[in-house]
């Protein structure tokens, strides 16, 4: 075991981290977040956790860091005073976008407004056609004037997008050139190293925001780096990505668009190295907060990605893990219409004033709300350190929302909010799983956030999983994400090629392309002497469709079986994902993809557990199945490895409770995580 | 079928469960497809249906296509009577008079059978780019009768108990002018069928046959409900709008006019649609089903929480007199259908705003210009390429209209210049936001879009389509606020620097270096500007950097 490693995830309300010391042994800490300095608040949480360890901050050999400060800038609307420069003809690609409305029924909601608004987008001559050959030469006199103008309208950033420049990117070095020398300090990011691919408006406004990110996030990363080494930190702060690898804070700052989705990526990479240590390599990620659950599936214990996503009503298309978000969360608020019908969600009471049962003025009833009236949360229990659920409260949201305009009592009100809660993520469920080929029925499920383990034996029974894995914290689950995650960079580009007519050199040549570039952020980010690997993918199609399926490619050289082997990998996805095979023969390659991995040495932990625990004295009871029955509460911290138990049980920890239904039975792995298993009947 | 009622909550757990299914029909649908005008520009939606053919979840990529589809499948259920449906059917309609829209958009549905009962039906409705025809792409605003637009289907066994019937695919092949993607295409739409069956099969496994049919009438009381409710809080009063076409279709036609009346009658929507002309000799005819789902979307705007399903039918009565241009008599052409039924949008949006002014909005564009074009390029290779242009949106009580958007019941997107180049023999020159086209007032119309296509390729032809381009048509203002700019289409030929206008509706031939323009319209002011001169034209009003 190596020297120490350590985690700190900022969310928007919590930061919380996670820390394995040199014996193996794992630390967490949860304190709220300091807004008014996110990069100081990261530094104070790091040292923090470190001293839960018995640690200086100069004895971690590893840091690594998750961050909302992009997500926030984008959902505020804190962004850069950027400028686009692109193709004559192109001017208004962000404006136009795709020419969708938001809301097909609403006429009032104003569509979503460009990154970069329309008197900062620039446009300049010369133009190549979509095979690479100049059709007119690049204009420079021209990319002078705009640069006077640029500098004139005090820009901090821009975004460089040239037609088909992901087939020949001399015209946006040029473009680069020009601009760098004529606007020192300004930086300037090219659509060709953000997003080389076709379809313009997407690589357009993937990199127009990056370009409104980049003096922010760059800021923030220095001062991250500074309040780091000010306090001690003696090796360099690692940053989570969207794509589920960490990158320098360098690299970060340079590409602040993968940032994007970085904490829900820490989380679904906890939850794959807590399912590895417990031998569950297949499963699915359930994250369910205060406001939103996210869910993701792990084959083989790598999180499946996508390549294409939308954040804040922003399509950006960057590799990132496929992380499916609902707007369901313990704070979410039930409701009943005039007609009847139960709604849970969207909206969410959020921390303040949150449920009912928080006693902070909160009157909606809640998710949260019906685990008190069912007994999940005990009344009068303390959540944290500073609240106390109130019961009373609790039942009276529930009675008079929900219970009372259904004809319901009380309990049964509950048991529909969180029947109709166990819906929608049961959907979400289906969504990432059934629908896109894979058999819950085979994986297992990890539930974090603190409400997460209170649902997850209803949503596996609901979807056929066979297995429930709870860490032993699941209320960090991204902060340990962080610190087991490997250095990640992802490379890639349009090739648009037939495969029947492909000459498997050439392929080779252009995948040596991008394994060059890959190694090259490796090293730039000291990784490249690590072991470090290089996989290659390929997205294909049939000829004449749109949406491609991703295959792996074996590593190079490529030679005609292994291509041979990616078209049969194709062949068997489409059929498995659409139950067909297309009449027309014709395979072509998209997009080339090639992904560096940098491993930063892995760790294993163990928990330090307790003494054997005693059940609850007996009178404890819960509301299930139209019936107050009996059931078993256990302390958590009182748990040992190797510790056995059966449902229906409670069991109540500091961050979470974790409901145990009739069926399943537990075990305590030596992680600490409780791996739950349903009976067969 | 049962008398069982379900209870609320699982009521709200299925409908999720069926909301869920026909979202993912309609993921496998895109993803599988091959023409670009499903799998870039989303023209298809998926649905879900109960045993007797009402609608119950659908999908929401365009809502031309939705408050439709129970008129088709009535229409098959009715023709082969239960007992000669069976598992593994598929049936295929297009016939604009049985409930199909316009010949290219294909419907395919799939019988739900779960132990040996039939449960439902799973449905998909897709537009092709080509079905055969006087003109490629099919679509054209002068087809003079139906039996120029391409193949009928009305409503025959494609797949019958599984078995592919052969004959008929062959016979697709043989008629359509890219029966790769075609039947690409339809095997799509297939797949997304069976995806609703299965998923359907799967939810019965769940909660039972019983508690998963009693739900289905369910959604459509709570729908019909929803919808009188808000009815019966509007005002009693009738309200009028019309709106006039550019002309008949051909140049030489009178302009078109739809009229409405609306009217609450208790807690029921009246929609009288009795003053509109009758049907023309050109093709921009609306077929029945198209006025409805016109109707539904317009309802839907006012009314929140609604889905666009049958459910409908108890609250709102449609009145369309037959032989009008809204409810055609066989077999005048209707493939330039969308036109009118964006109109047809426009002018009910209008009349719904004067019941429910905080929801009223300015004339949005409905030139929707679209083009299908085949070329050949260097190699002979021959290709059909289409694009479809979004507009200025209408101007609101309290905002500026949108740029650029595919308005009303369309929400088709805009199809890409680079995949343009590199698929066809077609270079986008450029696409562009039209300065001093939204119509000017308190708040501005939304600007229209121009985008200018260069033929690399040898030779091409075809059709192409758009409206609003005349003053008397244009996208109106709303209280005193100035109409949006007309649309046009021009060409400048290889070689010379003229710019000429096209008819707004046509076929033209090009060769290569020619250079075609289409021009959308633009949205509509709402309110008189504070301080401009009324007379000022409306691009002195442009509040945005001279949009």
């Amino acid at each position: 075991m190596g020297p120490a490693r350590a985690g700190i995830d900022v969310g928007g309300t919590f930061t919380d981290g996670a820390l394995i010391d040199g014996a193996g042994e794992l630390h967490v800490l949860k304190v709220p977040t300091d807004r008014a300095d996110l990069a100081r608040g990261s530094a104070v949480g790091l040292a923090g956790v470190a001293e839960r360890a018995g640690l200086a901050l100069g004895d971690l050999g590893y840091v690594a860091h998750g961050t909302t400060v992009a997500t926030n800038a984008l959902v505020e609307g804190a962004l850069a005073r950027a400028a686009l420069v692109t193709t004559a003809g192109f001017r208004d690609v962000l404006a136009i976008g795709t020419q969708q409305r938001p809301r097909l029924y609403d006429l009032q909601a104003p569509a979503r407004s460009p990154l970069i608004p329309r008197e900062r987008c620039y446009e300049v001559r010369g133009r190549l056609a979509a095979d690479g050959s100049e059709v007119e030469p690049l204009d420079a006199d021209g990319v002078r004037r705009v640069a006077g103008e640029l500098r004139e309208a005090g820009v901090e950033a821009v975004a460089v997008v040239l037609l088909f420049s992901f087939v020949d990117r001399r015209h946006e070095d040029e473009v680069a050139a020009i601009l760098r020398a004529e606007l020192p300090g300004v930086p300037v990011t090219l659509s060709v190293d953000v997003a080389p691919e076709f379809r313009e408006y997407h690589r357009a406004n993937t990199t127009a925001l990056n370009a409104v990110l980049l003096p922010l996030v760059g800021r923030y990363v220095r001062a991250l780096s500074a309040a780091a080494s000010e306090r001690g930190v003696t090796v360099p702060v690692h940053l989570m990505q969207s794509n589920g690898g960490v990158s320098t804070a360098q690299r970060a700052g340079e590409l602040p668009a993968g940032l994007i989705a970085s904490g829900p990526a820490a989380a679904v990479i906890g939850a794959a190295r807590q399912g590895d240590a417990v031998g569950e390599p297949d499963l699915v990620s359930f994250d369910m907060g205060g406001t939103t659950a996210d869910v993701a599936v792990v084959l083989a214990g790598r999180p499946l990605q996508r390549f294409q996503g939308e954040h804040d009503g922003q399509p950006v298309n960057l590799p990132q893990i496929d992380v499916l978000s609902i707007g369901a969360g313990g704070g979410s608020i039930a409701s009943v219409d005039e007609f009847g019908a139960l709604a849970v969600g969207p909206r969410s009471a959020g921390a303040r004033p949150g449920p009912a049962a928080y006693g902070h003025g909160g009157t909606a009833a809640t998710v949260t709300d019906a685990h008190v009236v069912t007994g999940v949360l005990r009344s009068g229990r303390l959540l944290g350190t500073e609240l106390t659920l109130d019961g009373e409260a609790a039942a009276e949201a529930v009675r008079r929302e929900v219970a009372d305009p259904l004809g319901l009592s009380v309990e049964e009100g509950a048991a529909a909010i969180l029947r109709v809660a166990n819906a929608n993520m049961a959907q979400a469920l289906r969504a990432i799983s059934v629908a896109r080929g894979h058999d819950p029925r085979a994986l297992a499920l990890v539930a974090m956030g603190g409400a997460g383990p209170m649902h997850a034996c209803d949503l596996a029974e609901e979807l056929g999983i066979p297995r429930v894995v709870v860490p032993r914290h699941p209320g960090v689950g991204a902060a340990l994400g962080l610190l087991l995650s490997d250095v990640r960079h992802d490379v890639g580009r349009s090739w648009l090629r037939s495969v029947a007519a492909l000459d498997p050199a050439d392929l080779d040549a252009e995948l040596g392309e991008l394994e060059r570039r890959a190694r090259e952020l490796l090293e730039q980010s000291g990784h490249g002497e690590d072991a470090s690997a290089v996989g290659f993918e390929l997205e294909m199609r049939y000829q004449g469709q749109a949406y491609n399926l991703t295959v792996p490619l074996a590593p190079r050289p490529v030679d005609a079986a292994t291509l041979a082997a990616a078209v049969e990998a194709f062949e068997e996805q489409h059929r498995m994902l659409y139950r067909y095979t297309p009449a027309v023969a014709g395979i072509e390659i998209v997009t080339l993809r090639a992904q560096a991995v940098g491993d930063v040495g892995s760790a294993s932990w163990e928990d330090g557990g307790g003494a054997a625990a005693a059940a609850e004295p007996p009178g404890r009871e819960i509301w299930q199945r139209g019936e107050w029955r009996p059931l078993t509460v256990l302390d958590r911290g009182q748990l040992a490895p190797g510790q056995a138990l059966a449902g229906p049980a409670v069991i109540e920890q500091e961050d979470t409770t974790i409901l145990v239904n009739e069926g399943w039975t537990g075990a305590v792995h030596a992680s600490g995580a409780l791996r739950l298993v349903k009976e067969e009947r | 079928m049962s008398a069982t009622r379900t209870d609320p909550v699982t009521q709200e757990v299925l409908a999720a469960a069926f909301r869920g299914i026909a979202d993912e029909m309609s993921i496998v649908e895109y993803r599988a497809s091959f023409s670009p005008i499903i799998r870039e520009m989303f023209d298809f939606n998926c649905g879900l249906f109960d045993r007797e053919g009402a609608m119950i979840a659908h999908s929401e990529q365009i809502p031309a296509q939705l408050g439709l589809m129970q008129f088709a499948l009535k229409a098959i259920i009715e023709r082969w009577g239960e007992s000669r449906i069976a598992a593994g059917d598929a049936l295929i309609l297009n016939d604009p008079y049985l409930g199909g829209t316009h010949t290219p958009d294909l419907q395919i549905f799939t019988p739900i059978f779960v132990a040996g009962q039939l449960v439902g039906w799973s449905g998909s409705i897709a537009h092709h780019i080509d079905i055969g025809g006087r003109v490629p792409g099919t679509v054209s605003a002068h087809n003079t009768e139906i039996f120029q637009e391409g193949l009928i289907f009305p409503g025959i066994k494609l797949v019958a108990a599984g078995e592919r019937n052969e004959a008929v695919f062959e016979l697709i092949a043989a008629n359509v002018r890219d029966p790769a993607a075609t039947l690409s295409d339809i095997d799509a739409q297939l797949a997304a069928c069976r995806r609703g069956v299965e998923r359907i099969e799967a939810l019965c496994g769940r909660y039972g046959v019983e508690t998963v049919v009693a739900a289905m009438p369910r959604l459509l009381e709570l729908n019909a409900a929803r919808a009188r409710a808000s009815f019966a809080r509007w005002p009693r009063e009738t309200v009028r709008a019309e709106g006039l076409m550019d002309d008949g279709g051909f140049p030489d036609l009178e302009p078109a006019a739809i009229r409405v009346a609306i009217s609450v009658e208790g807690d029921r929507l009246l929609i009288d649609l009795g003053g509109t002309d009758p049907q023309l000799e050109s093709s921009i005819n609306v077929p029945y089903s198209s006025t409805h789902a016109a109707a539904l979307f317009a309802v839907r705007c006012f009314v929140d929480g609604l889905s666009q399903s049958v459910g409908l039918d108890d609250a709102v009565r449609l009145v369309v007199p037959a032989g009008s241009v809204l409810n055609p008599r066989r077999p005048a052409g209707v493939s330039g259908r969308h036109l009118t039924v964006q109109r047809l949008a426009d002018v009910l949006v209008d009349a719904l705003g004067k019941l429910v002014p905080e929801r009223a909005i300015a004339g949005s564009q409905v030139a929707f210009p679209a083009l299908v074009f085949q070329a050949d390029d260097e190699d002979g290779r021959r290709t059909l390429f289409t694009d479809i242009l979004g507009g200025g949106g209408g101007a609101r009580p309290d905002r500026d209209g949108d740029d650029a958007i595919d308005t009303y019941t369309g929400n088709i997107a805009l199809f890409s210049a680079e995949l343009t180049e590199l698929e066809y023999p077609w270079r986008i020159e450029s696409t562009r936001l039209v300065d001093g086209s939204g119509g000017g007032g308190r708040f501005r119309g939304g600007a229209a879009i121009r985008r200018d296509y260069r033929l690399l390729g040898t030779r091409g032809e075809g059709t192409y389509y758009v409206e609003q381009t005349r003053e008397h048509a244009a996208p109106g203002g709303r209280d005193g606020g100035s109409p949006g700019a007309t649309a046009k289409v021009t060409v400048k030929r290889a070689g010379s620097e003229v710019e000429e206008a096209l008819p707004s509706k046509g076929y033209v031939n090009l060769r290569q270096g020619d250079l075609v323009s289409f021009v959308s319209s633009g949205g509509g002011g709402y309110g008189a500007a504070p301080e401009a001169d009324p007379a000022a034209p409306a691009t002195e009003n442009g509040p945005r950097d001279g949009v």
